[in-house]
């Protein structure tokens, strides 16, 4: 089964979505809209019925919610339905009083990589109570690694995208170009079932995907982004979308 | 007890490696995901409580976090004998100005002698630390972190008693390396759902100041305030109308009692079976579509279910089925007893696997219900299903 990106040409590329209960290293460099593609992922789950989890190291829990409002409409039902779930692991560590609000774990930091698997766990024994499957992201890796190490950040990983696949997640994991040694990167795309990797040439912004189902021979493609879309605007070379 | 020992703090603990010598030190090993955390803060409280005092050493999260989470286990920060010391912030060039800072807390050196220090100060002081993951997983060679616990550890030492967790990342040597300079050991781990977490249980793997350790694993519930509450769990065999639930029940268990009325159960069975170190309450349900009601109250709190169903019966496999749904149990590991397979007409396991539909993770195993053997068998393949019970 295939799980929507909330991304229909991407869909396309994609054979109709990530491969269900796969694991996806979004990878690019700030500002290329990859929170907008994770979230226009979490989007389409919401609007399918299907639950979603964010889990955000780099905003507090509110700020997410606004900025995912703009992919997804109002959450206040999805967030009472039980459909939403977030994991907060920034606000504690600023200092900021988040509301304590349905569907949310705070988290004190990322000192203690446990932590953060305890309130996956907490989360996931909510999801499988109603959802056979839910749409993952975690924003981001980068985030874990400097505030550990990249081999503490790939033995969470390693634990953590098992336990998350048995309770019926398929995954964007979001990763920042230009913060890690390169073998780092390509130890979390082992970990991942693929990639899609987005970058900047001049004005305009390139995407590609390795592995998840996307034929192997197409290259960089054209894309934009706004604050609430991402819309794949070039042809594939040698690809099946033209 | 002699004044040349002392307790850890934790009563369901204590029960199991108290007298602990002066001296001890102890670590809580947790699965990933599982919290081992209340153990620390559950005993701080209650060594205040008893009047001694406290030194607290946070490394994985700031003094305010660390002061919120004793709050949450009924312990005032500002109490007199509570002495919180900020591992954290210093290894992240902060600076909450706490009175006592390890100054780098990521090297073993460093902590150590801040350790050291502290000893001096308060020598009667029971020491928490939460935890040391955070100096290993800092490390760039966890290994070398490994060989450099003896000397912490030492440090632990000169405390009456003190207590630390580290967690089970699949580290090339495993966590063996990380634990063997501490006296005493226990293990917390996650009962295993089919699709989650549902439940906790630790066992004490190792107390050096005993002969042997124990293969009783004790499940547990963390409430705040109160802490670590263990509690026998259960196990549910549910099923169809006259599908040999209560026989099941009455074969498995080392004591038992029915309620019934005219040969039938119209409250419940209960038995308790000890097993592998693992003791469990179980609970048959009547299979009566008009007793349902009772049905989600009696899986409250269950690890597990076993499914007991009339092979012959063909008709019954949906309300067996709809029994689990009922429940709430389908995401709990389940067996599939599949009773009285003599008739000819009885279906193969195969056959009613496929007609369950539960997935390939619920084995259907053919049983005569009568039989305690057979019944234990079964009721031991089910423990094995829930990871964390059996090792």
């Amino acid at each position: 089964m295939k799980i929507l990106t909330g991304v229909r040409r991407l869909d396309d590329l994609l054979g109709g979505g990530l491969p269900e209960g796969s694991f996806a290293l979004v990878y690019g460099p700030p500002f290329a809209g990859k929170e907008v593609l994770a979230r226009r992922f979490l989007a389409q789950s919401i609007a399918r019925g299907d639950a979603a989890l964010g889990i955000v190291t780099n905003a507090t829990a509110s700020e997410f919610h606004k900025d995912l409002a703009r992919s997804a409409g109002n959450l206040a039902v999805p967030i009472a339905s039980g459909l939403l779930h977030t994991i907060d692991a920034y606000s504690r560590v600023i200092g900021f009083e988040e509301d304590p609000r349905l569907g949310t774990e705070l988290v004190d930091g990322l000192a203690s990589l446990n932590d953060l698997g305890v309130a996956l766990g907490k989360v996931h024994r909510e999801i499988t109570k109603n959802a056979s499957r839910h749409a993952l992201v975690l924003d981001s890796v980068s985030t874990l690694a400097i505030q550990t190490s990249p081999q503490a950040t790939f033995r969470f990983l390693q634990v953590f995208i098992g336990m998350a696949r048995r309770a019926g997640a398929t995954g964007m994991l979001l990763v920042d170009h230009g913060m890690h040694a390169d073998a780092d990167v390509q130890a979390f795309k082992h970990l991942c079932h693929g990639i899609i990797e987005v970058k900047r040439d001049g004005d305009r912004h390139l995407l590609r995907v390795e592995g998840l189902g996307a034929p192997p021979e197409i290259g960089w493609t054209e894309y934009r982004f706004d604050e609430a879309n991402v819309e794949i605007t070039g042809s594939f070379s040698g690809g099946r979308i033209r | 007890m002699s004044s040349a020992s002392t307790l850890i703090g934790v009563p369901a603990v204590d029960r199991r490696m108290a007298p602990v010598p002066k001296g001890s030190s102890v670590v809580f090993v947790n699965d990933p995901g599982v919290d081992a955390t209340p153990f620390l803060y559950q005993a701080a409280r209650e060594h205040v409580a008893r009047g001694g005092p406290v030194v607290f050493v946070g490394l994985d999260r700031p003094p305010n976090a660390v002061a919120m989470r004793l709050r949450a286990f009924g312990l005032d920060a500002r109490a007199p004998k509570l002495v919180i010391v900020d591992g954290y912030s210093s290894g992240l060039g902060l600076d909450f100005g706490a009175r006592h800072v390890i100054p780098d807390p990521y090297d073993p050196a460093s902590l150590a002698m801040e350790i050291e220090r502290l000893s001096t100060l308060y020598p009667n002081a029971f020491l928490a630390v939460d935890s040391l993951s955070t100096l290993v997983d800092r490390a760039a060679d966890p290994e070398r972190a490994a060989r450099d616990l003896p000397r912490i550890v030492a440090a632990f030492r000169r405390f009456p008693v003190s207590a630390t967790v580290v967690t089970a990342w699949p580290y090339e040597g495993g966590t063996a390396p990380f634990t063997s300079a501490f006296d005493g050991v226990v293990q917390v781990s996650g009962l295993q759902g089919r699709r989650a977490t549902t439940g906790h249980a630790f066992r004490v793997e190792r107390a050096g100041w005993r002969a042997n350790g124990s293969d009783e694993a004790v499940a547990f519930v963390v409430r705040e305030p109160e802490g670590v509450l263990e509690y026998i769990p259960k196990i549910l065999v549910t099923g169809p109308f006259h599908a040999g639930k209560s026989t099941f029940v009455n074969a498995v268990s080392d004591t038992s009692i029915s309620v019934n009325r005219l040969d039938t159960t119209v409250a419940l069975d209960h038995g308790t079976v000890t097993m592998d170190g693992f003791t469990t309450e179980v609970f048959g349900t009547p299979g009566q579509a008009r007793f349902d009601p009772l049905l989600g109250m009696l899986a409250g709190q269950a690890m597990g279910v076993v499914l007991v169903v009339e092979s012959s019966r063909h008709y019954s496999l949906k309300r067996a089925r709809a029994m689990l749904e009922e429940s709430g149990t389908q995401h709990l590991p389940i067996v599939v007893a599949a009773n009285r397979q003599d008739p000819s007409n009885a279906l193969s396991p195969e056959e009613i696997a496929r007609e369950l539909a539960l997935g390939d993770d619920v084995p259907v195993v053919p049983i005569d219900v009568s039989d305690p053997i057979a019944c234990r068998a079964l009721l031991r393949r089910l423990f094995r299903n829930v990871r964390g019970v059996v090792t």
